[in-house]
């Protein structure tokens, strides 16, 4: 029972880590994206509906990123060469992959509803040998799938990199003091755009991670994940360990209302609402314990 | 000495011309500048003249749209800073340009790191290296240590550590001492005297003439983005460089009333203050009581950063005080609204004219009237006065002086010292009975210094109970009356400004030296 | 010089974008011709599409002009489309209770009733924002998801009309529905309340010292501090009005063509309310065409669904597209090239 709710934890938290890591090297660059939510669905329905075609994993999940990071790249296009509002440039690419998903489903698949791709390859879940048999601890170290195990890996590689190697410095420095940067001829531009790009790479990882295991697409399925995810970013201090703790409780709150939904008769819409509540007071928690006034 | 002519310049720049497109300034015309070999030169003109432009364009960080630069007798097309960097050239800003949250040692090689395997950065070679460099070139200073503890003269060090580690040997000083103390400008000298010995050229930009005249081999002067004087420093005297600067004959002295009127009725009381920092765990401002009369300026000299923010801003209501009291004329306005201390007469000059002391994206009658847009001179029930509003930025433009081609012009595109006139003309017009002001001369010119000290002085007469804060000695000594030494948010001192009174006796307080015997002398008060 | 800049990055967003639509179309359809001629002529070719146009700019408007003012106070107000159907929510609930009231007061009783949930909602990111610093941006959003499924409960459960077929409340008394003015359009007489509403906003965002205070404060708060404005209560305060005509948006367009609530009829408003405001430059008078260009592209796709094969989805692409330009200020690249190259020579 416990164990069961850690592992739905840290597959739940998953999505919500990928895109949040993601999101933490646009922070580090000093331009938050909040396109998170757009990319992550964006890369949802392409990698399904690819991988459905082709049969192939691999190539769905190619196919997945390279949207997201296209979007991405455009994103840093528009906000960098072209002086856009980044808050904006962001709602639209949420907007647009909106739009784009249904569009796509309705010519496509020739349906508004849930999409079901039953053609693709199953991502399955991964038995660690002798771990496995661990009574309790077997269930929570055990059987993920790629994508979870690849979380908290990429989670340590970006550990390593922000805080001990020259791109992780020349980042830091771009997101705290841009002009200082520029002045000992760190450029600012290729940083950013490079933060967009991984953050398009991240999210769409997210976005993987929602709709393969489940062979399903349905419009909005991120349903506020990219929104979470910020937060998680936000909460993480630019810290990957932070960002990893932030989304873990991000991921026991959906956990938790899984587990209720299934264990109880409360309404699920009201169920849903727990992870946005979560959200809401973990942000505000934080901000009153870091005490900064608004300035 | 039979050197030929095409070496006889380290640094040669010939008819610069520069232009910003976002407000279309023609910052640069024909500007010139030219530097021997293991010199100091020194580069003056007004706020405005192109003197950090010329330099930004050295450095590669703004782009030239004409003329032409040579190094070491070679046309050089400078492409970016650190193209600049590898042909020796580096500067240091008039905003230092470091990351708070990095180490010194992070900050030296930021940009040029050391790695090792799979790309990793070696924290300890790193450090080692700028220790090496620090004891080579006599600035000394702890590499583990995060910048954001550091004072600005150890932050300027690091600076220099940062070009020398790049192996600069044209350095360029964008006013550097203005945020230093005078203890600290000394070992400044020190150490540019000690780079020039070792063969470095040195630009060094300054609005202070007297440090100019004491440190440089030579002058250029930029008026208006074109160089209208160059020559040697000991041919040229501090009134000849300030008529070239200003294109007109100014008087330097400045008219000051030091003990002239005789103050009697003390305005403001402060008692026992003590304000914590915003986090509310480090005390800032530890049990500071002083009062000023009508009549007074009180200077409070002082290190920045040992309370005087801190201070300054929970007289005014900025900030809330922990414990003690204010008055404004035997008003309590010890725990009110920033409104409430204004409408009780006291006006408050921040340092930070561009953050805090104005809306630059708003016009000049939008500024003007931020304090009292209210009040029934500029409204009617819940409506400004549009036309009143007018009329009112109108005449204090005229009465403060302001250059500028239109009231609605937005305060941004003004010079520093333009911007400061409309601050004082907003807060000397509200005809408070207290004034507080902070560091009323950073970074202004000759003469916008000289148009706020004579309006100072004016208040001052009027009965005005000013309080000046600044860490410019020398505006302390010259314009206050009374004079306290702040240190570690403590008053150790407290000075009548007469005649014997010196620079050196003061900055010995505010280093904290004679701490310990004050405590002692106080204990044995009580 | 700025304004004709401007204006001119707004024409050439609207160029982009629309070029872009046709491009999807053309992509997508069998029969492009057709299908753009629709999609361009449709909204205005009879009376009944060009009032539909019009009903829809209502709700555009006013979410707009919600965006503008939060914009104004520099904050954002991400939660405009939880505000709008709350907000819609609690008045059509009202206005169900008062049966028996006469129609005029009933409805400004339900108008201020909405004015005051959707307010109230945002009002508590704006004091979160002003006591504690938490990104309004982000929390208006949060509260704003779980508002909807929080009306998206009631619809289905406690405030369910059992004859619907769908997540609906029951229809409240006839006498309450705005009355149409250009039949057999949706066309009613809410577009007069709204304009008199942006007027009203326009003019004291100008002229009066809350809007004062409100742009000040949106420019520099540090300085609007320091000038003694009371900056915590006109960020609460810009927000409370924000959110108050979102409310009002999402109730007018119940009142005026709906009768009754309905799951998810709201749903974009709120997002393009949003666009509305940035081609409108935050200027609430602009938000007018503003709002009749964003209902003319939705009608249009709608028109052209209906008459050929595309499908009306097109219209979100070409709105995303008019997000994406919007605030682009290198998109003049050209014209200041141009100048920088007269400067030289
Ligand atoms: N980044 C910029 N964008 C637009 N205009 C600028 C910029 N930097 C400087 N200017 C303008 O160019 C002119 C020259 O500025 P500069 O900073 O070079 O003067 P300065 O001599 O260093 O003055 P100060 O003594 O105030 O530091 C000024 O009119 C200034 O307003
Ligand atoms: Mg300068």
């Amino acid at each position: 029972m416990i164990s069961n709710f850690i592992h739905t934890t840290l597959v739940m938290t998953t999505p919500i880590l990928l895109a949040a890591l993601g999101g933490m090297f646009t922070d580090l660059s000093g331009m938050l994206n909040i396109g998170l939510e757009g990319m992550m669905l964006a890369s949802a329905f392409t990698s399904i509906f690819v991988a459905n075609a082709t049969s192939s994993l691999l190539i769905g999940i190619l196919a997945g990123l390279c949207l997201s990071t296209t979007l991405a790249a455009i994103m840093a296009y528009f906000s960098l060469s072209l002086r856009a509002n980044v808050f904006v440039v962001g709602l639209a690419t949420n907007l647009f992959a909106n739009g784009l998903t249904v569009f796509l489903g309705v010519s496509l698949c020739k349906s508004k509803g849930t999409l079901l791709f039953l053609n693709a390859p199953k991502l399955s879940n991964i038995q660690i040998p002798f771990v496995k048999d661990i009574p309790f601890l077997g269930k929570i170290l055990s059987g993920y799938n790629a994508l979870d195990y690849s979380a908290i890996i990429l989670t340590i590689i970006c550990y390593l990199v922000i805080f001990h190697t020259p791109y992780g410095y020349h980042l830091r420095a771009v997101g705290k003091d841009p002009r200082t940067a520029i002045s000992v001829g760190i450029s600012v531009y290729k940083h950013r755009f490079l933060a967009f790009v991984l953050s398009g790479l991240f999210a769409g990882l997210g976005g993987v991670a929602l709709s393969l295991p489940l062979k399903i697409f349905v419009g909005g399925m991120t349903n506020g994940r990219g929104w979470i995810a910020l937060v998680a970013v936000v909460l993480g201090q630019g810290n990957p360990f932070g960002v990893f703790i932030a989304s873990l409780i991000f991921g026991a709150s959906s956990a938790f209302s899984n587990m209720l939904q299934a264990l109880t008769d409360i309404s699920p819409k009201l169920l849903l609402t727990i992870p946005f509540v979560i959200t809401l007071i973990a942000m505000t928690v934080y901000a009153i314990r870091s005490k900064k006034t608004y300035e | 000495m039979g050197v030929i002519a095409t070496s006889k310049y380290i640094l040669e720049m010939l008819k610069i011309r520069k232009r910003y497109e976002v407000n279309d300034v023609l910052a640069l015309n024909d500007a010139e500048i030219r530097v021997k070999q293991g010199t100091i030169h020194a580069l003056v003109g007004e706020n405005g003249a192109g003197k950090t432009t010329l330099m930004k364009i050295l450095c590669g960080i703004e782009k030239k749209d004409a003329g032409e630069i040579w190094l070491n007798g070679d046309k050089v097309d400078i492409r970016n800073p650190r193209h600049s960097f590898s042909l020796g050239i580096g500067m240091v800003h008039q905003h230092f340009r470091l990351i708070d949250d990095f180490t010194v040692a992070e900050n030296v090689v930021l940009g040029v790191e050391i790695t090792r395997k799979f790309g990793f950065i070696s924290l300890r070679d790193v450090i080692l290296a700028v220790k090496r460099l620090s004891k080579d070139s006599g600035l000394m200073i702890e590499p583990s240590l995060k910048v954001r503890e550091l004072s600005m003269g150890q932050r300027q060090k690091v600076e220099i550590l940062k070009l020398l580690y790049r192996g600069a040997d044209i350095i360029v000083l964008d006013e550097p001492t203005s945020v230093l103390t005078e203890q600290e400008i000394t070992d400044l000298f020190n150490a540019v005297r000690r780079l020039k010995a070792q063969g470095k050229t040195i630009i060094f930009i300054s609005h202070k003439l007297k440090e100019v005249m004491e440190i440089s081999d030579e002058i250029t002067v930029l008026r208006k983005g074109k160089t209208v004087q160059t020559g040697k420093t000991e041919e040229l005297n501090e009134k000849e460089i300030a008529y070239a600067m200003v294109g007109e004959e100014i008087p330097l002295e400045i008219k000051t009333s030091k003990g002239l009127s005789m103050p009697k009725r003390a305005i403001l009381h402060v008692r026992d203050l003590h304000v914590k920092d915003r986090r509310g765990l480090v005390e800032e401002v530890r049990g500071i009581s002083f009062d000023v009369k009508a009549g007074e300026i009180l200077g409070i000299a002082g290190v920045a950063g040992n309370g005087q923010k801190e201070l300054v801003e929970a007289l005014f209501g900025i900030r809330k005080a922990s414990s003690g009291s204010v008055f404004i004329d035997g008003k309590d306005v010890t725990s009110s609204s920033i409104r409430v201390h204004r409408e009780n007469g006291m006006a408050y000059i921040p340092d930070d004219r561009i953050g805090e002391g104005s809306c630059p994206t708003s016009s000049i009658v939008e500024n003007i009237i931020a304090d009292r847009y209210y009040k029934p001179v500029l409204s009617n029930r819940s409506w400004i006065d549009i036309s009143a509003a007018r009329r009112m930025a109108g005449t204090l433009v005229k009465e403060y002086d302001v250059r500028t081609s239109s009231i609605y012009s937005t305060i941004g595109m003004l010079s520093g010292g333009n911007i400061q006139k409309i601050i004082i003309a907003r807060e000397f017009s509200s005809n408070p009975k207290v004034l507080i002001i902070c560091e009323p001369t950073w970074g202004l010119d000759i003469r916008s210094t000289k148009f706020v000290y004579d309006r100072l002085m004016e208040m001052k007469i009027n009965r005005k109970a000013i309080l000046l804060i600044s860490s410019n000695l020398d505006e302390i000594l010259d314009l206050s009356d009374r004079i306290l030494v702040i240190y570690e948010g403590e008053i150790v001192a407290d000075f009548n400004n007469t005649a014997v009174l010196t620079k050196a006796v003061i900055g010995e307080y505010m280093m904290g030296l004679h701490l310990k015997t004050l405590r002692r002398e106080k204990s044995t008060t009580l | 010089m700025k304004k004709l800049e401007e204006s001119m990055r707004v024409l050439i967003t609207i160029i982009i974008a629309l070029m872009i639509g046709v491009l999807a179309i053309t992509l997508t359809s069998k029969e492009p011709g057709i299908a753009i001629k629709y999609f361009f002529t449709g909204p205005f070719s009879s009376a009944y599409f060009f009032g539909n146009m019009l009903a829809a700019s209502i709700p555009l408007m006013l979410t707009g002009l919600a965006t503008s003012i939060a914009f104004s106070a520099s904050a954002f107000n991400l939660g405009l489309e939880g505000q709008v159907y709350f907000g819609a929510l609690c008045g059509t609930y009202v206005a169900y209770e008062l049966n028996a009231v006469p129609p005029i007061i009933a409805i400004i009783v339900v108008l201020a009733v909405s004015f005051a949930a959707g307010g109230g909602i945002a009002a508590i990111s704006g004091y979160l924002k002003s006591k504690w610093n938490v990104d309004e941006l982000i929390s208006s959003l949060l509260v704003s998801y779980t508002l909807i499924y929080i009306v998206d409960f009631f619809l289905e459960g406690p405030f369910k009309d059992p004859a619907a077929g769908l997540a609906a409340s029951p229809y409240f008394n006839k006498k309450f529905v705005l009355p149409k003015i250009l039949l057999p359009s949706d066309l009613h007489i809410g577009i007069f309340i709204v304009l008199a509403i942006i007027i009203l906003f326009s003019i004291i965002m100008k002229r009066n010292k809350f809007g004062y205070e409100v742009r000040i404060t949106g420019k520099n708060f540090r300085f609007a501090k320091y000038a003694g404005i009371p900056v915590k209560k006109v960020v609460i305060m810009a927000m409370f009005f924000s959110g108050g005509i979102a409310g009002l948006a999402g109730m007018i367009d119940i009142l005026g063509i709906h009768g009754r609530m309905i799951r998810g009829y709201s749903a974009g408003y709120g997002w393009n309310g949003i666009a509305v405001a940035l081609i409108a430059r935050n200027n609430p008078l602009l938000v007018i065409p503003a709002a009749i260009f964003f209902a003319f592209l939705q009608s249009g796709a709608n028109v052209s669904a209906l008459f050929s094969d595309v499908t009306p989805e097109v219209a979100r692409i070409i709105q995303a597209a008019v997000f994406y330009l919007v605030t682009a200020e290198g998109l003049l690249f050209f014209l200041k090239k141009k100048r920088m190259e007269k400067g030289q020579t």
